[in-house]
């Protein structure tokens, strides 16, 4: 788009508006209505309903606004009796199919086709064409509905996915009258949602909810999703205490009305016939249903029993990064005032920790301030980690796609399988998870030899001479014989960082979740810095995706053993996660107060087994009675996502908001609730009235809220967002030398997606239902390798690591490096935490998700 | 002596005057009384003997036919009193859960038959509809369906 303004005159009236932009659009901005069909805000226009016509002065025909672009000085009128009449025709051959289906029809309500026909006042339709019935289908995934008869062509649908996804699983199939919506390539539909979401009639349905309401029977409420860090804005369907549906509002939160399969279809689990509404205490082995007062009493004398006999160093605290900020402030009060210990953990902690450590070192600073929007205007993307499609952060994936078509972006992938990013990348490295320090140093080592080529002056910053010399060994050459690959790719791709006036970098998990983790994404952003990414102003940046919606809230919040809320460093080091079992196993840490975690999923296995077995005791806040929660003394049923009002704060620093959306089952109470309840029972007040009071007891703890707002009238981020980020940095050193392999396993694991996945549940206990329905676990190695031991596509093998087994599916794929295994988790397998040591990195205290060693055997 | 008698018989003419004019008046106040002691009774002996009521008459609803579960009727009904919980069938057929009647809000309006667009939900002739409950003077989908009147 040109900066260029120009001036242009609708109905009458005077505008001004960008070179470049449609009529329609300016139009839109000023509220001026022409009708549209076909068009759709985050598609590119095809002008193909024609509903949008509008009359140029001085043009003999009338053309669509939606492809028309403005110019100066020209008249355009959007309501005249010609337009009136085409417009009216338009829409009568629009008819010609259609059905007279709208009392059965999910769109009722809601169909842009149907308000059409109501404004002009269409009672009949003269025009006549057969056309072959179509009924009702199963669209490209089992969760969507396609009713033929009721599309009207506007491709949206194919649109959306082509451009927003890119998986092209849908066509236009035939040819005139004939031509409808088909599905060509059903095994690349990843069930997205974005067609149905963009379908403006109800020609593509959802099936999740059996239960259907019109908008006049349901309220929707605004709230955040609770599965993953990019925290998508969306709406419940809320329909006699029942979530039937879920859509997403365009103009808030990092979507974009876009959501990813979990968000739209992830919704069934709070109606599940297997959650538990009422507390339990364990006895005798047996569950048995108590009075709340009975539970939290007794969880607070037993408490209290092992502080006062073993100190408060003997309890533990888990809580899941998808409680609320508020939440986890009050069990980290409760855990550090009530009960006196830096104990406190969280599964967001160890997705966070490796990438906040690598940006303290390098900027002394703790997060960074780039939102999700600033991707779009990166020239080069790299990305690094976990494959974002296969672990489902697809929006974050799709505004890398975006940049690709929109801006030509140049792309580099690193991951030992070739994703559906790698695909389309200029570059795919399929490097061993752990050489992403190598191939950094690579990159530096060309970029510096190059200096004329790219901008920011560097030399100044401190470490520049250190960083030179470290990345002096790392030529094309040495890189690529250790990645695997070609000099000219290493060439090629600092190539693309050389030219690249505005780079960028998104990253996740589980990269820095392995021996020497940290030192992966000091070397990535050191290359970030080098090369120009990491900027004041926000643009392209150095993005890191999490698994969990409130990972970084976790650790705002204080849920870490070594920080207080608003990263202030705790005065006595606590004991991590994994480090509270070793300590339970050898009896120093006696009870556990575990908040909607699953460590036996999560966590090395054996480890928290034994940890477990040696508790004196064990309460449990779940929604469901989870693996972990099975062995505990008390449970105590906990809220849905839905039901809860707080705030989470996703990956960008969105402090986003949840609503509460439906009423609890009787007698349910929220997190901070009970922690102060607890409190009471073991004589410590901790004044809790409502989660908006908490946010407030927040904005005065951690610094970077405030100015912040419970109930905000626009979107927010926490502060400290911005401003002179460059100030005191320094490039970061990093050791490279790599651990070698452990003889008898050849190969690499990684494991993706497993904080994800134990949510929709697993084989035994499904949650999302519909999820786990279209959910595929597999393996997925070197194709070569897979018929070297005799397995086949959809085989079973069993994956052997020094720890542990399991087995599973496998998926043989040319581009995968031959000696990585990856394991892609969609619905968690009780197994997965079998294959994990229990070593942890030094310093960040997270266990090894990736670079395990692995063998693989034929079952 | 003469004055006393005089002022007797003008008491006496005036006495008589009265008495006549008070029956008069209280014949023509029976005069509406006489004529309908006379004629045929409008009232009728229910219950052992039923008021026909006029095809117009908005009674009691029923379920003609098969009721789809568009909600129509839940956006017309001004009293917000009926109750529909849709639910899609495996083959996409839509079909009405729970359908309630909350007949003692139900204002007898007919603006559910008329925005009904199969014709399924319709408002009968009966009017006999008494209950010790309130809670039974609410319809749902099989009482609907059972109220349907017989020539139907
Ligand atoms: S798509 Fe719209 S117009 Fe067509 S049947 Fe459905 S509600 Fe009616
Ligand atoms: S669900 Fe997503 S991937 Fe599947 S057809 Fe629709 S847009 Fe394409
Ligand atoms: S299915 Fe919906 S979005 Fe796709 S072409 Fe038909 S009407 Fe348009
Ligand atoms: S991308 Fe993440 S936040 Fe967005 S809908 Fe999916 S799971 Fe939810
Ligand atoms: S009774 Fe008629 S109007 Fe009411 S939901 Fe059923 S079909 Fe629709
Ligand atoms: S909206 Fe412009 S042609 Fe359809």
């Amino acid at each position: 788009m040109g900066d260029e303004t120009v001036r242009i005159t609708i109905d009458g009236t005077e505008l001004q508006a960008e070179a470049g932009q449609t009529i329609l659009e300016v139009a839109r901005e000023n509220g001026i209505y022409v009708p549209t069909l076909c068009y759709h805000p985050r598609l590119l226009p095809i002008g193909s309903c024609r509903l949008c016509v509008v009359e140029i002065e001085g043009a003999d025909r009338p053309m669509t606004a939606c492809t028309t672009q403005v110019q100066d000085g020209i008249v355009v009128h959007t309501h005249t009796d010609r337009l009136h009449r085409i417009r009216l025709d338009a829409l009568k051959l629009i008819l010609v199919n259609h059905p007279l289906d709208c009392p059965q029809c999910d769109a009722a309500g809601v169909c842009e086709l149907q308000n059409l026909v109501f404004e002009f006042g269409i009672d009949q339709q003269e025009y006549q064409a057969t056309k072959s019935a179509q009924g009702m289908k199963e669209f490209a995934t089992p969760l969507i509905r396609q009713w033929g008869d009721r599309c009207v062509m506007c491709l949206r649908c194919i649109r959306a996915d082509h451009e927003i996804v890119r998986t092209h699983a849908i066509d236009v199939v035939g040819t005139g009258n004939e031509a409808h919506v088909g599905i060509t390539n059903p095994d690349a539909c990843i069930s997205c949602g974005e067609c149905l979401r963009v379908c403006p009639v109800g020609a593509l349905t959802e099936r999740v909810s059996r239960t259907k309401a019109r908008p006049w029977q349901s309220q929707k409420v605004l709230t955040t999703c609770h599965y993953c860090s990019l925290g998508c804005q969306l709406e419940l369907t809320v329909f006699e205490n029942k979530v039937i549906g879920v859509t997403a509002p365009e103009d808030r939160g990092a979507n974009r009305g876009s959501l990813c399969q979990r968000g739209i279809f992830g919704y069934d689990f709070l109606h599940h016939p297997q959650r538990i509404t009422a507390p339990m205490i364990k006895g005798a082995g047996q569950w048995k249903e108590v009075p709340w007062e009975e539970a939290l009493s007794h969880t607070a004398a037993m408490v209290n029993k092992v502080v006062m006999g073993n100190g408060p160093e003997a309890v533990g605290g888990l809580i899941s990064p998808r409680s609320t900020n508020e939440e986890i402030y009050l069990f980290q009060r409760f855990m550090r005032e009530v009960v006196g210990t830096n104990n406190i953990d969280s599964t967001g902690r160890l997705c966070l920790e490796p990438h906040r450590l690598a940006i303290q070192e390098i900027l002394g600073n703790n997060y960074l301030p780039y939102t999700l929007d600033d991707i779009i205007r990166g020239d080069c993307i790299v990305v690094a980690g976990g494959d974002l499609d296969a672990n489902n952060n697809i929006i974050a994936a799709n505004r890398i796609r975006e940049a690709l078509w929109r801006t030509g972006a140049r792309l580099i992938v690193l991951h030992p399988r070739q994703g559906r990013l790698a695909e389309e990348a200029d570059c795919w490295f399929s490097l061993r998870p752990g050489a992403e320090a190598i191939w950094a140093l690579g990159m530096i080592n060309l970029l510096l030899k190059d200096k004329e080529g790219w901008g920011p002056s560097v030399d100044g910053i401190k470490g520049f001479n250190e960083l030179k010399e470290a990345a002096k060994e790392f030529t094309p050459a040495a890189v690529a014989k250790e990645i695997g690959c070609s000099q000219e790719l290493v060439r090629e791709a600092a190539g693309h960082l050389i030219n690249a006036k505005q780079p960028a970098f998104v990253c996740s998990p589980p990269l820095g979740q392995g021996p020497n983790g940290v030192d992966q994404i000091t070397a990535l952003a050191n290359l970030a810095l080098l090369c120009g990414a990491l900027t004041d102003t926000g643009e392209g940046g150095f993005h890191w995706v999490g698994p969990q919606s409130n990972m970084v809230g976790a650790v705002e919040m204080g849920a870490a053993p070594t920080l207080l809320p608003g990263y202030a460093p705790a005065s006595e080091r606590g004991l991590s996660s994994v480090e509270m079992f070793q300590a339970a196993a050898k009896r120093k840490i006696k009870a556990l107060f575990i908040v909607g975690e699953d460590p036996l999923l999560t966590l090395p296995r054996s480890l928290v087994e034994e940890g477990l077995a040696a508790l004196e005791f064990l309460v449990a806040q779940d929604m469901f009675l989870s693996e972990t929660a099975e062995r505990a003394h008390v449970f105590l049923p906990a809220l849905s996502f839905a039901e809860l009002d707080g705030t989470f704060t996703n990956c960008e620093g969105r402090v986003q908001r949840l609503h509460r959306a439906l009423k609890p089952p009787e007698g349910l109470r929220w997190g901070g609730e009970i922690f102060a309840e607890v409190a009471s029972y073991m004589g410590s007040e901790m004044t809790v009235v409502s989660p908006a009071a908490v946010f407030e007891e927040i904005i005065n703890a951690n610094p970077f809220y405030k100015g912040t707002m419970f109930d905000p009238h626009a979107p927010q981020r926490r502060n400290g967002s911005g401003g002179e980020l460059l100030k005191e940095a320094a490039f970061g050193v990093v050791k490279t030398e790599q651990e070698q392999g452990k003889k008898d396993y050849p190969f690499y694991l990684s494991i993706e997606g497993i904080f994800s996945s134990h949510l929709i549940g697993h084989d035994h206990q499904r949650r999302a239902q519909v999820l786990a329905h279209v959910a595929r676990s597999y393996l997925a190695m070197n194709a070569e390798e897979a018929a070297k031991i005799g397995v086949a596509d959809g085989d079973r093998v069993r994956i052997v690591t020094p720890w542990g087994e399991m087995e599973i599916g496998v998926k043989g794929s040319e581009g995968m490096r031959k000696d990585c295994l990856c394991l892609s988790l969609a619905l968690c397998n009780v197994d997965v935490s079998r294959l994990m040591g229990p070593q942890l990195d030094p310093r960040s205290l997270v266990p090894a998700y990736g670079r395990v060693p692995a063998k693989v055997e034929k079952v | 002596m003469v004055i006393s008698l005089l002022t007797g018989i003008w008491w006496f003419i005036r006495g008589i005057g009265l008495l006549v004019a008070s029956v008069f008046a209280l014949l023509k106040g029976l005069r509406l009384t006489f004529t309908k002691f006379f004629s045929r009774p409008v009232t009728i002996q229910y219950p052992e003997k039923k008021r026909e009521v006029s095809p117009r008459w908005r009674g009691i609803h029923y379920f003609e036919r098969d009721c789809v579960a568009c909600g129509l009727c839940v956006a017309i009904c001004p009293s917000q009193c009926i109750r529909l919980v849709a639910v899609e069938q495996d083959d996409g057929e839509r079909y009405p859960e729970t359908y309630e009647i909350n007949t003692v809000r139900c204002i007898y309006c007919g603006m559910c038959a008329e925005a009904c667009p199969v014709n399924a939900i319709k408002l009968g002739r009966n009017y006999e509809f008494v209950d010790y409950q309130r809670e039974a003077l609410v319809l749902d989908k099989e009482r609907l369906l059972a109220n349907a009147p017989e020539e139907v």
